[in-house]
């Protein structure tokens, strides 16, 4: 049904097998990706470490006193190629909606502090990354980013930070950015930020290089207690969930902050079944459907 | 119960690591140097994953609040209990009141203080590791502060661990110039075939920015294939679609540098990668001061596993000589 490329694979050191499915980003491949590592996963492979979801590929991790990795790959191989097909896949997912404060004074802050570092060093993040992707004004451009869901194609880099992708077929639609020429040494807890095709959130202050774009007013990451039992753990996101950002004001973003403060805010989070094939006939016809069903339209 | 009179310049607890949570960011973290380490709790009669501290350069000042057995291995840093030296790699009983100090560490980066009975701070996700950045696991996520205390587990029978010592020949050496070794593949093809060549024929020098996350090194230079990066990766050349980073990975994130990624790693980004280093080589790189030269030598993955194999070996050597 959907034509797919053959996946590469590479030992990485003597614990890790690299599978890459594809070098281009698309959401094709990261449904191929989320397909592969949960069969991976729920086979629980003798000597198995870690089965870890990248964007375009996956990495595995295994104990090579337990299993050879020349079997390994054999097993992994086969389960590649047989779970390519997604054409029949459901992937229990959930629905998240993440309060984003757009074009906020806080990022703006910190490209000027770092503006040494930046390809454009005038003006604010949020206005580079709207103006080379043919905005001219705040709104429209914030409407791109809240209307379509995005899909957590990984989780990596530091504990808690997801990688997400656009729920779009068509790669003209897709939001993107260049990353800082240079690395910032810091970077808000909270921001929301744009690299490549890929839109994340900051779990924990540090360097970073993704273009700024705002502040997410809930944490990615709990260190605290109260914040533990908020994300009802140590982080909000999973591979494979679904998130939906929406636009608030600097009202609410404070009001959520204090809630979130007193350990009162519980952040909408639905179970939902997303199936791949549906979303990829039917596209946003079949998000509206699912986002009416979470309650989120 | 161990007080802690000074921290040091960065004493973390540490087992061997944290492992289950890779696919949600957490790194590893745990000792390192795992052979070090490892020995250091064997020489006290604990498992070989229990908890320990680990030294960087400057050791802290200890007081023990009761008898125990210690060890001390790694990089030599010329322990003290009280006013008196005390040998390392070797199995040394404490009394209640005793002090341990250290001088600087000489020709390596970390070494380690096992107790009997291990450091028994909670686990946190499974580990008792220390993982800095995110302020996971060992003692309140953070390096020791004056004034801390450790609390310590207790062993059935430790006494007659001491004077158990490991023999010198099984004594690792860390010379001040090495190779590593590392297998190739994993985006490597980013790379042009020239800069490959000056990758592989270069002596690498270890930069002073180099940690528990990574160790940098330069001197070099490594031209990237020319081409347009994928789409979705950003318009930088040496960037590739961000992927879940092996632990040792070998980044080029510009032409003039490396990074090999280590046990506190960030677990994903996109930067072009040669290689991975193999397991054991990575405790060798993290004991490496600055300025050491290095080089890095391609093998295959039989040849990765009989390096693992000895490497192993070693280990078991140490293992049922402290048996008997």
């Amino acid at each position: 049904m959907f034509y797919l490329p053959e996946t590469r694979f590479d030992f990485g050191g003597d614990e890790y097998i690299y599978a890459e499915i594809s070098r281009e980003m698309s959401i094709e491949i990261n449904f191929k990706v989320q397909a592969i590592t949960r069969e991976i996963i729920r086979r629980r492979l003798p000597g198995v470490i870690e089965v870890c979801p990248a964007n375009t590929g996956y990495l595995v991790q295994y104990e090579p006193e337990k299993v050879s990795p020349y079997k390994l790959l054999e097993i992994i191989r086969e389960i590649d190629a047989r779970y390519s097909d997604f054409s029949a896949l459901t992937l229990p997912s959930r629905m998240i909606e993440i309060p984003i404060w757009y074009n906020d004074p806080i990022t703006y802050e910190y490209a000027a502090k770092f503006r040494d570092r930046h390809q454009n060093p005038g003006g604010s993040n949020f206005e580079f990354v709207m103006k080379i992707n043919g905005f001219t004004e705040p709104e429209p451009f914030i409407e791109a980013h809240t209307a379509t869901p995005f899909l957590v194609t990984m989780m990596g880099f530091l504990p808690g930070t997801v990688w997400e992708y656009p729920l779009e077929t068509r790669k003209d639609h897709v939001l993107q950015a260049p990353k800082y020429l240079s690395p910032r040494t810091d970077t808000p807890m909270r921001a929301v930020g744009i690299g490549g095709a890929f839109t994340v959130i900051y779990p924990t202050a540090g360097s970073g290089s993704y273009q700024l774009i705002g502040m997410s007013a809930i944490p990615v990451y709990a260190a605290e207690p109260q914040t533990v039992a908020m994300l009802g753990g140590r982080f909000l996101g999973k591979p494979g969930d679904i998130w939906k950002h929406r636009s608030i004001t600097e009202n609410e973003y404070h009001k959520i902050l204090r809630e979130v403060e007193e350990g009162s805010y519980r952040p909408t989070i639905r179970e939902i079944e997303f199936k791949p094939a549906d979303f990829l006939a039917h596209g946003s016809d079949y998000l509206q459907i699912l986002l009416k069903e979470g309650g989120f339209a | 119960m161990i007080h802690v009179l000074e921290g040091g310049l960065l004493t973390t607890v540490q087992d061997a690591g944290r492992f289950g949570y890779y696919s949600q960011g957490v790194a590893p973290a745990g000792a390192a140097d795992p052979f070090s380490f490892t020995v250091a709790n064997w020489l006290v009669g604990n498992e070989a994953n229990a908890a320990a501290l680990e030294v960087m350069l400057r050791g802290p000042r200890l007081a023990f609040e009761e008898e125990t057995v210690i060890a001390v291995t790694g990089a030599p840093c010329r322990p003290h209990l009280n006013t008196e030296e005390i040998p390392m790699w070797e199995a040394i009983a404490v009394r209640k009141g005793d002090v341990l100090s250290f001088k600087h560490t000489r020709g390596g980066v970390h070494a380690y203080i096992a107790v009997a009975g291990q450091i028994e701070v909670p686990p946190d996700l499974d580990s008792r590791s220390t993982y800095l950045a995110s302020r996971i696991g060992g003692f309140g996520g953070r390096a020791l502060r004056n004034g801390d205390r450790l609390p310590v587990g207790s062993l059935p029978s430790i006494l007659n661990r001491r004077g158990k010592v490991v023999p010198e020949s099984l004594r690792p050496v860390f010379a001040p110039s090495f190779d590593i070794h590392f297998i190739m593949g994993i985006r490597s093809d980013k790379l042009s075939d020239e800069g490959l060549k000056q990758f592989l024929n270069t002596e690498w020098r270890i930069s002073t920015e180099s940690n528990r996350t990574g160790y940098r090194f330069k001197d070099g230079r490594i031209p990237f294939a020319p081409g347009d990066p994928p789409f979705g990766a950003g318009n930088n050349p040496s960037n590739v679609v961000d992927y879940i980073y092996p632990v040792g990975s070998i980044l080029i994130p510009n032409e003039q540098e490396i990074i090999v990624l280590l046990n506190d790693t960030p677990t994903g980004g996109g930067y072009v990668s040669v290689g991975t280093v193999i397991r054991q080589d990575l405790g060798r790189i993290a004991q490496s001061m600055p300025n050491a030269t290095v080089r890095f030598v391609a093998v295959t993955l039989e040849q990765a596993l009989e390096l693992r194999k000895q490497y192993r070996h070693t280990l078991l050597q140490i293992k049922d000589s402290l048996l008997s």
